[in-house]
């Protein structure tokens, strides 16, 4: 046994040497569709396959909605400590909000992204610390801080960290531990975690004391025994009370890992799957490769059986020759698929949840193994059952009939044709997608403008007016720069990632429990006109809108037309709760009606949003977006920024300094990248799909040069052997067009969710790349068809 | 009996003998085949005239031109120098597209390995010059099952190539051949893949061709074949050195 496998070794790697271009056509072909498939399933494996790196991360639970597919909903800490009182199937609840702290007293003020936790947060991910100790529940007023790994690496790495007082917004903190690097909860930038009520005021903010002020999520860990359906149904009926004190909560519960990757789940599914489908083509095209080979093999194969070599044994050849190919096609592979994982992390997979997790290695690489072993098997088992079955007799004697071989070769063209309808219809879907994102308007012009984040310290800022006479002082003396045009500050920017809803009421109408959201943009004047958001009715806020003046508001298109329609809005009274001294409710006028801006990303499209003067409704943290003078590059305003902004208070830091473009451009990034994968998908598949036509038509043509010859002694004419050959080519890519349909419209089905401004049925993208891959067979059988009409009839039939 | 030697004297055989219009005209027709070490003449100065319902073998001994011949005569192949009349029609200048044209409409051919074409049943094998005719089905099916029944074969028309005999096979070549009512039939060793009794059958079938009015041009080693044709023009590298005639 074992020298028969090391003979058919021997043989197998000198009729490769015999082949060269055959062996290396097919080794690049696997060597492509392996490193592929190697490739995504690496990201996948990282973001969606791989535990957790928690203790039992199947455990961690989320509170959220089960149905949606967006991120988790925020709660509130007052409904979380409702919650934790009274949840006994799950253990270690916790809340958490991310936060930004500036880092004062150590060069620069610096911006951090911290954690501020409720409850047992550690308990529940139950992560050891990598140095020191975690705070406990019971610390919850301490002022303790735990770094993370990368932040501590930037702090220098030393084991004194442990007891170091780092000033954060204004406050000591002490640094008690370091967590190992593979905890990023929430995500990986995050730099360091502190007990919520470690701030200063904490006991008194809108966090601790209203319902409405959602911005925490809730996790826990399933107590000892309980299931996820048993601590579902305990939820259930801990819910009601506490949805009569804010009725547009959600109350479900779901793993942490299925919150982190559902909205990332299924573009990558839809990713690993078009890249199978890239692996199936190429081993179509091998196989047509070795079905093409074993032909011309056919003499050698009938003198074997001839000899006695029974029919496993020839299997056992063939198929050491496909897996020999195979196996070169897999190192080749993994080696592809080793750049291939860089390439991915460089077009966006590096901002996937866990995408920092993405290697090749370990499991991926046993993926490989399978991957390659199954299609050494797949791409040699049809052409050496076929061979094998041929009786020695047939094979040695002429005329022996290649009907069956046709066929086979068909059937893959066929296949071929259909995984390529599927895959470019699924590229063409996602690029037409893309390029509606594209279209869409931003509603603003981002040309020009310097954008950043602005945090200001709470030492110092605590008292509202601080805040608002700040942003008054920055604002005045950026818009005395020449180098400046306009100049403002919001709450969010688009793309901007900091999104502020809060439910209204308008006056006259009856106040209802589940209030409608709308955005709510806190801007300073100028914050509109340096964005270009145009005026469509009224005024933009204006200086005089200060905190003494009344209350006043500018609404976008979007509002004014759903809250009210057919109307003039300007001068309609608004609230979005509070009293004012009287103890009515705290009207807000509206001024001003302004276009759309889709501050939630453009894939989110445009919502109601509302912008409050920042004198109104003062704010510590807000993003700053400062128009350049004609001719200046945005970026040359930054040190402008910071100069003034040490002129006001060096204090305040200025983080992810950036343009406005630069921001939207990242907001297309994750539609980019599975818009750059999925077209380069498809373009791979256009060119397998047409090589393996172009390779069995040529292979059919050189079969049939007696024929031809035969054909036009008959009196075919040139025509008439280009359309007999390239027909025959599109009947069977037609075959193919009507099987590949069915899969094209579940591949659509399973994309809608991917899919920005695309129907539920896309005639125009199915038609077009029908279209293409009717064009691109024609081509592909063409050329063949060509030759086949240059055959000499008399030197064939002179052959004989 | 009639004999010349187209060394001496260029041959417009048969003139006297034969009421027949002229069909093929072969005037001086040379075919020099060009490699770069070598030319070989294939056929030299060939002076060839074959009338309306003559049959004629071609013979030689093998590398004597005769195939050549054969393949110039049926348009296959186009001469070096020289001139060739098709019924009246000067063809050797023709366009590929015209020669298959004059191909289909003018020229059976029958083949020594049938060549009929294995994905296509006897019928389809028999109706396809037609169809590259352009003919309407109609007429196609009644040509098809004539000429099948002419040969004896219009019970297997739905069979494959494969399922018949050579005998079958080469009678289902002579049907295709026939189908087109051509000016000629062209035959290029006829019995040479068949064992004896079938070549016979065949032999039988020309010969009731040629009865009916047929005109053939028959490539042959097998001397007793030849004898069964009205006319024998003998090839010797690449020159006709015998044309005999029999009544």
């Amino acid at each position: 046994m074992l020298s028969d496998l090391r003979m058919d070794l021997r043989y197998t790697l000198r009729t490769m040497r015999q082949t060269p271009v055959f062996t290396v056509a097919a080794v690049l072909v696997l060597s492509l569709g392996i490193g592929a498939t190697t490739a995504l399933f690496s990201v996948v494996d990282a973001v969606l396959l791989r535990p957790l790196p928690f203790p039992e991360p199947e455990r961690v639970v989320v509170l959220g909605s089960e149905r949606t597919q967006r991120a988790a909903p925020n709660y509130s800490l007052m409904t979380y400590e409702d919650l934790a009182r009274q949840f006994t199937q799950v253990c270690s609840l916790t809340a958490f909000a991310g936060s930004r702290f500036n880092l004062t007293g150590d060069g620069d003020t610096r911006q951090l992204r911290g954690v501020t936790v409720a409850g047992d947060f550690f308990g529940a991910f139950g992560v050891k610390p990598a140095l020191g100790r975690t705070f406990t529940p019971e610390e919850r007023e301490a002022s303790l801080v735990v770094l993370s790994h990368r932040q501590w690496q930037a702090l220098g790495g030393g084991a004194d960290v442990l007891g170091r007082t780092l000033t954060l917004g204004g406050q000591p903190y002490t640094v008690v531990g370091v967590m190992p690097p593979s905890f990023q909860v929430p995500h990986p930038t995050v730099d360091l975690w502190l007990p919520y009520d470690s701030q200063p005021g904490a006991a008194t903010s809108e966090a601790r004391t209203q319902r409405g002020f959602r911005s925490f999520t809730v996790v826990g860990r399933l107590a000892p025994g309980a299931t996820l359906e048993s601590a579902r149904q305990e939820l259930a009926s801990l819910a009601p009370p506490l949805i009569q004190e804010d009725s547009s909560q959600q109350f479900g519960l779901l793993g942490y890992r299925d919150m982190l990757t559902r909205d990332v789940s299924l573009v990558l599914w839809v990713l690993l799957g078009a890249v199978a489908l890239v692996l199936l083509l190429a081993a179509a095209n091998v196989a047509h490769l070795q079905l093409a080979r074993a032909a011309s093999r056919q003499r050698e194969l009938g003198i074997r059986v001839a000899l006695g070599a029974g029919r496993g044994r020839l299997v056992r050849q063939l198929l050491t020759e496909s897996l020999v190919l195979a196996l070169l096609g897999g190192v080749g592979g993994v080696l592809l698929a080793l750049w291939g994982t860089d390439l991915l992390l460089a077009l966006g997979a590096s901002a996937l949840p866990r995408g920092g997790d993405v290697a090749v290695q370990g499991r991926v690489l046993l993926f490989a193994l399978a991957v390659t072993l199954l299609t050494g098997v797949g791409v040699g088992l049809a052409p050496a059952v076929q061979r094998s079955q041929l009786s020695p007799g047939l094979v040695l004697g002429r005329g022996a009939t290649e009907a069956s071989r046709g066929r086979t070769h068909a059937a893959l063209v066929v296949a071929e044709v259909a995984l390529a309808l599927v895959l470019v219809t699924g590229a063409g879907l996602m690029l037409k997608s893309f390029w509606r994102l594209q279209q869409v308007d931003p509603g603003v012009d981002p040309e020009g403008v310097f954008v950043a984040w602005l945090s200001l310290p709470q030492e110092g800022y605590r008292e509202p007016e601080r805040m608002a006479a700040f942003h008054r002082n920055l604002m005045a003396r950026l818009a005395a720069r020449p180098e400046v045009a306009a100049a403002g500050v919001g709450g969010s920017l688009p793309a901007g990632g900091s999104i502020r809803r809060s439910g209204y009421w308008v006056e006259g109408t009856a106040d209802v429990p589940n209030r409608p959201t709308a955005l709510v943009n806190v801007s300073t004047p100028g914050f509109l006109e340096a964005l270009r958001v145009p005026l469509r009715a009224g005024r933009r806020l204006a200086e005089a809108d200060r905190a003494e003046a009344p209350r006043v508001m500018v609404v976008s298109e979007h509002f004014a037309r759903e809250v009210f329609p057919g109307q003039d809005p300007v001068g309609r009274r608004v609230t979005f709760g509070g009293d004012d001294a009287q103890g009515n409710p705290l009207w807000m006028t509206v001024v001003g009606v302004v276009g759309d801006v889709p501050y939630d990303g453009i894939e989110a499209g445009q919502e109601p949003t509302v912008y409050l003067p920042m004198d109104q409704e003062p704010a510590a943290g807000a993003q700053l977006a400062v128009r350049a003078a004609p001719g200046l590059s945005p970026l040359a305003l930054e040190a402008v920024v910071r100069e003034e902004l040490r002129a006001v208070d060096s204090t305040v830091a200025l983080a992810q300094p950036t343009t406005l473009e630069a921001r939207l451009e990242t907001d297309l990034g994750r539609p980019r990248f599975r818009t750059v994968l999925l077209g380069a998908f498809g373009v791979l598949a256009l060119v397998l799909a047409a090589v393996g036509i172009y390779g069995v038509m040529s292979y059919a043509v050189a079969q049939r040069s007696h024929e031809m010859g035969v054909r036009m002694a008959l009196g075919a004419r040139r025509a008439d052997v280009l359309k007999l050959v390239v027909g025959q080519a599109l009947r069977r890519v037609g075959v193919g067009l009507g099987l590949g349909l069915t899969g094209a419209l579940a591949a659509h089905r399973v994309m809608e969710g991917l899919l920005y401004g695309v129907g539920s049925l896309d005639v125009s993208v199915l038609s077009a790349v029908a279209l293409l891959l009717l064009g691109t067979a024609w081509l592909a059988s063409w050329l063949p068809a060509r030759r086949a009409a240059s055959v000499d009839p008399a030197s064939v039939l002179r052959r004989g | 009996m009639m004999t010349t030697n187209n060394a001496e004297a260029p041959a417009s055989t048969g003139e006297a003998v034969l009421a027949g219009k002229s069909l093929i005209q072969l005037e001086g027709l040379t075919k020099v085949f060009e490699t770069e070490e070598v030319e070989t003449h294939a056929l030299s100065n060939i002076h060839l005239t074959i009338r309306q319902g003559e049959w004629v073998a071609i013979v030689g001994p093998s590398g004597s031109g005769k195939s050549t011949l054969l393949a110039v005569l049926g348009l296959l192949d186009t001469a070096t120098r020289g001139a060739y009349l098709l019924d009246g029609l000067s063809v050797l200048d023709l366009s590929p597209s015209d020669r298959a044209l004059v191909r289909n409409r003018h020229i059976g051919f029958i083949f020594q390995s049938f060549n009929l074409i294995g994905d296509l049943t006897v019928f389809e094998n028999v109706e396809l010059p037609l169809t590259y005719r352009g003919m309407p089905a109609a007429e196609r099916k009644q040509r098809v099952e004539r000429a099948l029944e002419k040969v004896g074969m219009a019970h297997r028309a739905r069979h494959m190539p494969g399922q018949l005999s050579g005998g079958q096979q080469q009678r289902v070549a002579v049907a295709r051949a026939v189908a087109g009512d051509p000016l000629i039939l062209l035959a290029d060793e006829p019995t040479g893949n068949l064992d004896s009794k079938n070549g016979e059958a065949v032999m039988q079938l020309l010969s009731e061709l040629h009865k009916g009015g047929a005109t053939i041009c028959m490539v042959t080693h097998d001397p007793a074949h030849a004898r069964t044709a009205t006319r024998t023009v003998s090839l010797f590298d690449g020159r006709i050195v015998q044309d005999e005639q029999r009544r």
